[in-house]
């Protein structure tokens, strides 16, 4: 197994939802490792979009983001929530770095950095 | 489901049944309080939509001249039942459909649609 030795797996993966949910199939059966245009794999990706959706659940957050091209559901653990939740509300256009994973059979990305997207366009880059 | 991004001058062409979320871009050209709406313009095209669901914080941002973005539920035909509110301020809109227009085409190819 190479994947290691590919810069691509140890990057996080420019992705629109829409894209990673139809285009990136899962390598694995616990569906944490997914296939870049066949070639690739990868378990990270950067993802940005606007929130529309957030739940509070004790010290953890669930995030629905939606880029124009995907909805897909973020979850915040408490190291990384207690930096976010008083930065991210409804309607703000984030940019999230994290890990892609399958869970009860819905792709949801675990969240390792979240912040304010500052472009207009970031959508569409 | 996500929003899918509608421009306004596609609104009354656009066959899109109640219920359906879409993703509006316009200059906010009225406020009413009364009734809970503002209204959306851009191009001669103009769609109502309803503010019940916003939380307090974001109608207060809303201003008339503001260009805002609105996901929401369409209801019926130019009117639209708004989740949530983003300030676009600046945004230039004709490079903004011609970006939407490119998306539009990319997901054609990708069969994403």
């Amino acid at each position: 197994n190479k994947w290691g030795l590919d810069p691509v797996f140890h990057t996080h993966v420019k992705l629109t939802i829409g894209y990673l949910l139809s285009q990136c199939p899962p390598l694995n059966t616990e569906g944490t490792f997914f296939s870049l245009c066949k070639l690739h794999a990868f378990q990270k990706v950067e993802i940005v979009g606007v929130v529309v959706e957030k739940l509070s659940y004790g010290d953890k957050m669930k995030l629905l983001v939606d880029d124009a091209t995907g909805c897909m559901r973020f979850v915040v653990f408490p190291g990384t929530y207690s930096e976010t939740t008083a930065k991210i509300n409804l309607g703000h256009l984030v940019r999230i770095y994290g890990r892609v994973r399958i869970y009860k059979e819905v792709h949801e990305v675990t969240v390792e950095q979240i912040g304010a997207s500052s472009s207009l366009f970031s959508l569409f880059l | 489901e996500y929003a899918r991004v509608v421009l306004l001058d596609e609104l009354p062409t656009t066959a899109l049944p109640s219920g359906t979320l879409v993703r509006v871009t316009g200059s906010l050209t009225k406020i009413e309080t009364t009734c809970d709406s503002v209204t959306l313009t851009s191009k001669g095209h103009f769609v109502t939509v309803t503010t019940s669901l916003l939380g307090p914080e974001q109608i207060e941002e809303l201003y008339v001249g503001g260009v805002y973005q609105v996901i929401g539920t369409i209801s019926e035909r130019c009117v639209i039942q708004a989740r949530v509110v983003r300030d676009v301020g600046g945004l230039d809109y004709d490079l903004y459909a011609g970006a939407v227009g490119v998306l539009r085409q990319w997901q054609n190819s990708q069969s994403l649609k």
